[in-house]
């Protein structure tokens, strides 16, 4: 990214402009490869056999995990392999590959016009059923956004102590830079606004304000989409201020406990992309299979919206989108900051994935375990007002007590560390591994 | 059916700032070269020599210590050891032999910097160790200054003795000192270090810093204002006894001092009250040392030595970090 003469160490903007992008839509390929994991939670267990003729639409995996969604057949066709194959968030997993008859069945929807009449409970069942998650790279359900898995943690809050929901925030900000997904689904979801504000306000019982988040530029938009049904709220939309946790604490005033979900406040923060996909899920009966991605990164000028089929090889996207294959150093699922790099160009579209980047030798900057020379740049951007000079070299050189655990358990993986440290250290990564080291829960998932 | 097709992978974040160490620090080496250009100036260009041998060696002593450490020698490019040998040139009295030049460089380096670890590691900046060292195992030759080039200014300070502004005040009282203008002593023309008498030179320079960010304004500032409010009260206490906030401002190496080498990376707190608190110290320890000590040459370079002992306490000067209890609270909750 280019770097501005008047601070060396400027923080990110999201690019310009990008939200105006038309959506473009990805031709469905001849081959998908379908994967059982695309959550936080266990794998899926397929329910359809080799040689399988399924339709679109279909569900072909399920499981009763906390923090797992059903997976359906994107494209109608047969089944014509399941196997192990090495999974976008790391690991083997289950993947159903299904060759595509181009005949486009889909199975009948369930409608339900009366879906607000529903108990909450019996919503979250189906949404479950449906596929639906948040949108970041390892996502979890509806459910246990409102409810989260109480384990053996810090706080060691039982689910009766969590605070009631009193605030709902609908985000329409893209959580990192070189992404224009959620701004996009403002005026790409324009007519459902109002009804997925409505669906999210009864899912979680909400007796408080409703804000949708939107950037400046998009308050106008924003407040016509919403038709009354929510107050807007205009957010800075540089990076580290975009993450849930931190717009939480910026919106309501209340402070999150370290390593603990904005839930843990009262607060629930939902996607504006999920909160649409939930009422197309409750609603027509629609399960998630496209999803809208930022295909970004210094290798694609103009960067461009896409609809892609989940299960798309992302070679499919490159070759749509006429980007040489040669001129491409790094493939990037998610954001760019913490979004997970990939090995393979036959990776596919996963239903976590905001953003596919890709980008050149250029950009990507080598890290090492260089000296920390101290120039406290870390310090002036950590959004939580933590040492990460010294938590970091804690880690490097494995000095971990509980002092210094407590800094790391309020750290939230926003990785500014990282992108302003001149000595070019693998600061995000030294704070992940001191948390695994340290045995902290990951934060918003678990309480 | 999923093959490596040639790709990088690695952690994120996958896009950077863009900022490097070398950029950092030939950025301030950039800014030190006016400063440098008018020290040569002011006292002739025989004074390069000194700037050649002090950069010379602190080069040449980084490379053995980085051999002997068994650190990869490219360390050398980040161009640290050019910065070191520099400030510590800038100073040396011009005319200073060879011979100091090289020894304050390599103890800089050796005892300074590598000892301790190289940068980011070092508690006190290098080149005031290496010039500590050398003010007192060679006091004479390095308080004995040049007079500042007449030719080209004619001032008034042929008629002084050739000794800092500082000394002649602490010896001959305010009077003598007040011969000297202000604006004369802010460009340079005063006996003193090389570089650090040029004060429009390197208030430039620090500017340029602070306005890219290369180094944070909360010491450069409080600095300034720690040394006017110690001064000032002297001041306004005793006019005819003590010497105006300007004059302290803008006599010896204070300016160095505050754009250079009190900002310095490792030696200076990270968080923003410490670096206040560390700043405001070092201004008003440099006018008591000035005012009570007996070296008032080196009074703003010692409050620093002084000031970089209390770092591990100022770091810990940190705002409250979300999702922890605030520090009374706790203490409330425990008893």
């Amino acid at each position: 990214m280019k770097k501005s003469f008047f601070s060396l160490n400027a923080p990110l903007k999201t690019i310009k402009g990008m939200d105006a992008l038309p959506v473009n839509e990805v031709p469905v390929p001849a081959r998908l490869i379908v994967f059982m994991k695309q959550h936080y939670g266990k794998g899926c267990i397929p329910l359809v056999k080799k040689g399988d003729r399924v339709k679109q639409g279909q569900t072909i995996g399920s499981t009763e995990n906390f923090a797992a969604v059903d997976i359906h057949a994107p494209a109608s066709g047969e089944i014509t392999d399941i196997l192990q194959l090495p999974n976008p968030y790391g690991g083997n997993s289950t993947a159903v590959i299904i060759e595509n008859d181009f005949r486009d069945e889909r199975i009948e929807r369930n409608t339900d016009p009366d879906y607000l009449e529903r108990e909450p409970r019996e919503l979250f069942y189906k949404l479950r059923r449906l596929g639906v998650t948040g949108i970041n790279l390892e996502p979890i359900p509806l459910d246990t956004i409102a409810y989260p898995i109480s384990t053996e943690s810090d706080h060691k809050l039982a689910l009766e102590e969590l605070p009631p929901i009193d605030r709902l925030i609908i985000t329409a900000v893209d959580e990192e830079p070189m992404m224009a997904s959620c701004e996009n689904s403002l005026s790409y979801y324009r007519d459902q606004v109002p009804d997925a504000v409505n669906l999210m306000k009864h899912l979680y019982e909400v007796n408080g304000t409703v804000t949708i988040a939107a950037p400046a530029t998009k308050y106008d938009k924003a407040t016509e989409a919403a038709k009354g049904t929510a107050d807007v709220q205009i957010v800075s939309a540089r990076y580290p201020n975009t993450l849930p946790e931190l717009m939480a604490m910026k919106i309501t005033g209340r402070e999150i406990p370290a390593s603990g979900s904005p839930r843990m406040a009262g607060v629930v923060v939902i996607p504006l992309r999920t909160a649409v996909h939930a009422l197309r899920a409750v609603r027509d009966g629609d399960p998630v299979t496209k999803i809208i991605v930022t295909f970004a990164g210094d290798a694609v000028k103009p960067p461009r919206l896409l609809k892609a089929t989940i299960g798309t090889p992302i070679r499919e996207v490159l070759h749509f989108c006429d980007v040489k294959e040669s001129s491409l150093a790094r493939l990037v699922l998610g954001g760019p900051i913490r979004g997970k790099a990939q090995f393979s160009l036959d990776i596919p579209v996963v239903k976590g994935a905001c953003a596919i980047q890709v980008m050149t030798h250029k950009t990507i900057t080598p890290v090492a375990e260089n000296n920390c020379i101290n120039c406290g740049s870390c310090v002036e951007h950590c959004p939580v007002n933590l040492q990460p000079n010294i938590l970091s070299r804690h880690m490097q050189f494995f000095n971990l007590d509980n002092k210094i655990r407590k800094q790391f358990t309020a750290c939230i993986e926003c990785g500014m560390c990282g992108y302003v440290c001149p000595a070019r250290r693998p600061m995000l990564q030294y704070m992940q591994n001191a948390k695994v080291a340290l045995n902290i829960p990951r934060r918003g998932i678990i309480i | 059916m999923i093959k490596p097709s040639g790709l990088t992978v690695g952690i994120g974040p996958h896009i950077h700032g863009g900022n490097t160490t070398s950029n950092l620090i030939y950025n301030q080496i950039g800014a030190l070269l006016p400063a440098a250009f008018a020290g040569m100036y002011v006292f002739g260009l025989k004074s390069i020599w000194v700037v050649f041998w002090s950069i010379a060696s602190a080069i040449f002593f980084e490379y053995l210590m980085l051999k002997a450490l068994k650190r990869p020698a490219a360390t050398l490019l980040d161009g640290h050891a050019i910065l070191t040998g520099l400030l510590l040139a800038m100073m040396l009295p011009a005319d200073a032999p060879w011979w100091i030049a090289c020894m304050g460089s390599g103890i800089a380096i050796v005892i300074g910097k590598m000892l301790f670890g190289g940068m980011g590691c070092y508690p006190f900046n290098p080149a005031l160790v290496g010039w500590i060292v050398m003010l007192v195992s060679y006091k004479d030759i390095i308080n004995k200054f040049p007079r500042p080039n007449h030719e080209v200014w004619g001032g008034i300070a042929e008629s002084l003795p050739a000794q800092t502004t500082l000394e002649i005040l602490k010896r001959y009282g305010v009077d003598m000192a007040g011969h000297y203008n202000i604006i004369d002593l802010f460009l340079g023309y005063q006996p003193g270090g090389l570089g650090a008498v040029a004060g429009l030179a390197i208030t430039l320079g620090g500017l340029y810093l602070i306005i890219r960010k290369i180094i944070r304004w909360e010491i450069p500032v409080s600095f300034i204002a720690g040394l006017i409010a110690m001064s000032g009260i002297f001041w306004i206490v005793s006019p005819d006894r003590f010497a105006s906030p300007l004059f302290h401002l803008v006599s010896g190496s204070t300016l160095l001092c505050i754009f250079f080498l009190a900002p310095d990376y490792s030696a200076s707190p990270n968080t923003r009250w410490g670096r206040i608190i560390f700043g405001f110290g070092c201004g008003a320890l440099a006018i008591l040392i000035r005012i009570y000590g007996t070296y008032p040459n080196g009074s703003s370079r010692f409050a620093i030595m002084l000031m970089c002992l209390t770092i591990p306490l100022l770091d810990r000067i940190r705002p409250h970090i979300p999702g922890f209890a605030k520090p009374g609270k706790e203490a409330a909750a425990d008893a």
